[in-house]
C-alpha cells in the first residue's frame, strides 16, 4: 500500500513536469508570434523617413536652387546674395514644415563652383550623356569656359555630337588643348581659337569665332545632342530651341553646388549630399 | 453519535498537489486562449493583417500617383504644381461623375490630377481627400481642403508631397493669395511658399 502511494506521487510530479514543459512551449510560441507580428507592422509603417520623402526633398531642393538662380539673374549679373537669401528662406520654411511633423531638418549649402560638363556637374559624374533628345531646331548654343586647364589633349578630347534618329552622328565638334593652343575641330577641320589656359567663348549657331556648320549639318533632321568625355571640360553651356513636337526647350548649366541635407526623427537620422546644378 | 475526525490539513500533501495541478491547468487554458487569439492575427485573411496589407498597397498607389504627377521635364512645371498655381480656392467633391465645387456647381475640376484620380482611385473604390498644408506669414501652419469626400476611416493612409512655389510661377500673386489663402511668406525674395499636398486615401 505504501509502495502504491509512492508511485501515485511520482505520477503527479511527472504530470506537473509535463504541464510545465507544455506551458513553456506555449509561452515561447506566443512570444515569438508577437515578435514576428511586431516586425511586420514595423516594416509596413510609413511614419518614418522613406525613399519617397528623400526623393521629394532632392527634387524640391533642386527646384529651389533653380528658382534662386533665376531670382539672382533678373539683372544681367548673377547676384550671389540674392541666390543665397532665397535658399536661406527655403531652408527655414521647409524646416518649419518638417518640424510640425516631428522631424528635424537642416540644409547646408556649400559654395557655388564651376561645373564640369558631366551629367551632375562633378568630375566624377557621367561623362558621356545626352543633353536633350528629339530636337527639331536649335536656336541658341553657346559654350563659355573661363578655366580651360581641364581640357585634355587630342587623344581624349571633349566632344559634342548631334546624332540623328538612326544613331548616325550628323555633326561633331572636338575641343582640346595641344599643349600650346586650344583647338576646335569641326567636321575634321581644326582651328586654333586661343592659347592654352585662356578663356574661350563659342557661339555655335552664330559661328563665333569660327564657322561651326551646325545649322547646315542638322537642317531637316531630328536629332539629339550628346556630350562625350565631358569630365575634360569645365564651364557654362546654354542651349535653346524647338523639339520635334513643337515645344520649346532650354538647357543651361551655370554652376554646381554641393548641398548637404540632414533629416532626423526620434529613431533615424539621414544625411544626404546632393550635387545641385544651377540652374 | 459517532464523531469522525477529518484528515489533518497540515499533512495533506495530495491537497497541495491538487491545488498546484488546478493552477497549472487554469494557466494552460488561459495560455491556449491567448495563443489562439494571437495566432489568428497572423493568418492572411484575418481583418487586422489584411488591413495592414491593404493600407500598404494604398500607400504605394498614392506615392506612385504623386510621383508621376510631380514629375517635370527640365524647365517646365509638373502637373501637380500647375494644379496648385491654377487653383481658385474652391473645395471640390466627387459627385459620381465629376469633381464639382461646393460653392459653385458650374465649376468642375479638370486636368491631369482629376484624370489620374478617376483612373486609379475612383475605379478601385478608394475614398480620398486632398489637402494643402503651408506656412503662413506668422510662422504657423495652415491646412485647406482641395478635394473633400468625408472624414477618413481609422485605416486611412496619408501620402504627402511638397511643391515649391516661387513668385515667378504665379501670374497674379495678390489674387492667388486672396483666393486660396496661400500667402507669400517672404516678400524680400522670389520665394513664395511650399505647399505640402496631402493625399488621404482609405477603403470604404
Amino acid at each position: 500500500m505504501k509502495k502504491m502511494k509512492h508511485c501515485d506521487e511520482s505520477g503527479q510530479i511527472l504530470l506537473l513536469a509535463a504541464f510545465a514543459i507544455g506551458f513553456m512551449i506555449v509561452i515561447s510560441t506566443v512570444m515569438l508570434n508577437n515578435i514576428i507580428y511586431a516586425s511586420n507592422m514595423a516594416s509596413e509603417s510609413s511614419n518614418d523617413i522613406d525613399h519617397f520623402e528623400i526623393s521629394n526633398i532632392a527634387q524640391i531642393t533642386q527646384d529651389a536652387s533653380n528658382a534662386a538662380y533665376y531670382n539672382a539673374t533678373t539683372g544681367n549679373q548673377f547676384e550671389n546674395d540674392v541666390y543665397f537669401n532665397y535658399l536661406e528662406t527655403y531652408s527655414q520654411e521647409i524646416s518649419t514644415l518638417y518640424a510640425y511633423r516631428g522631424f528635424s531638418f537642416s540644409l547646408g549649402n556649400g559654395t557655388l563652383n564651376d561645373a564640369y560638363f558631366t551629367k551632375n556637374g562633378l568630375i566624377t559624374g557621367r561623362s558621356n550623356w545626352t543633353i536633350i533628345d528629339n530636337i527639331d531646331q536649335t536656336n541658341k548654343f553657346t559654350i563659355e569656359m573661363v578655366d580651360t586647364s581641364k581640357l585634355s589633349n587630342s587623344s581624349d578630347p571633349f566632344e559634342i555630337q548631334a546624332i540623328n534618329q538612326s544613331g548616325v552622328p550628323i555633326w561633331k565638334m572636338k575641343l582640346y588643348d595641344d599643349g600650346s593652343n586650344i583647338n576646335v575641330s569641326v567636321d575634321d577641320q581644326t582651328h586654333i581659337i586661343g592659347t592654352s589656359n585662356s578663356s574661350i567663348y563659342l557661339n555655335i549657331i552664330n559661328n563665333t569665332p569660327k564657322d561651326f556648320h551646325f545649322a547646315t549639318s542638322t537642317a531637316s533632321e531630328t536629332y539629339r545632342i550628346d556630350y562625350f568625355n565631358s569630365s575634360n571640360a569645365m564651364g557654362l553651356y546654354s542651349i535653346t530651341g524647338t523639339l520635334s513636337d513643337g515645344r520649346d526647350f532650354a538647357r543651361e548649366r551655370y554652376k554646381v553646388i554641393n548641398t548637404t541635407i540632414n533629416i532626423a526623427s526620434s529613431k533615424n537620422s539621414i544625411n544626404v549630399s546632393l550635387p545641385i546644378t544651377v540652374p | 453519535m459517532r464523531h469522525i475526525k477529518g484528515p489533518d490539513i497540515k499533512e495533506d500533501e495530495q491537497g497541495q498537489m491538487h491545488t498546484l495541478e488546478a493552477i497549472m491547468a487554469a494557466t494552460i487554458m488561459i495560455a491556449v486562449l491567448v495563443f489562439a487569439v494571437q495566432a489568428t492575427a497572423l493568418t492572411p485573411l484575418t481583418s487586422s493583417t489584411a488591413n495592414a496589407h491593404i493600407e500598404s498597397q494604398i500607400h504605394t498607389i498614392g506615392q506612385d500617383m504623386l510621383t508621376v504627377l510631380d514629375h517635370s521635364a527640365y524647365g517646365t512645371n509638373s502637373y501637380l504644381k500647375d494644379q496648385i498655381i491654377d487653383w481658385n480656392g474652391d473645395e471640390y467633391v466627387w459627385t459620381a461623375t465629376n469633381y464639382r465645387s461646393r460653392t459653385n456647381s458650374s465649376d468642375i475640376l479638370t486636368g491631369p490630377l482629376k484624370e489620374m484620380l478617376e483612373l486609379v482611385v475612383i475605379e478601385n473604390g478608394i475614398a480620398h481627400n486632398i489637402e494643402f498644408t503651408f506656412n503662413t506669414e506668422t510662422g504657423s501652419s495652415q491646412t485647406v481642403p482641395f478635394i473633400y469626400n468625408g472624414d477618413p476611416s481609422d485605416n486611412a493612409v496619408i501620402i504627402s508631397r511638397k511643391v515649391l512655389i516661387s513668385n515667378a510661377d504665379i501670374d497674379d500673386a495678390v489674387t492667388f493669395a486672396s483666393d486660396t489663402g496661400i500667402s507669400d511668406v517672404d516678400s524680400s525674395t522670389d520665394y513664395y511658399n511650399i505647399i505640402d499636398v496631402k493625399l488621404t486615401m482609405w477603403r470604404m
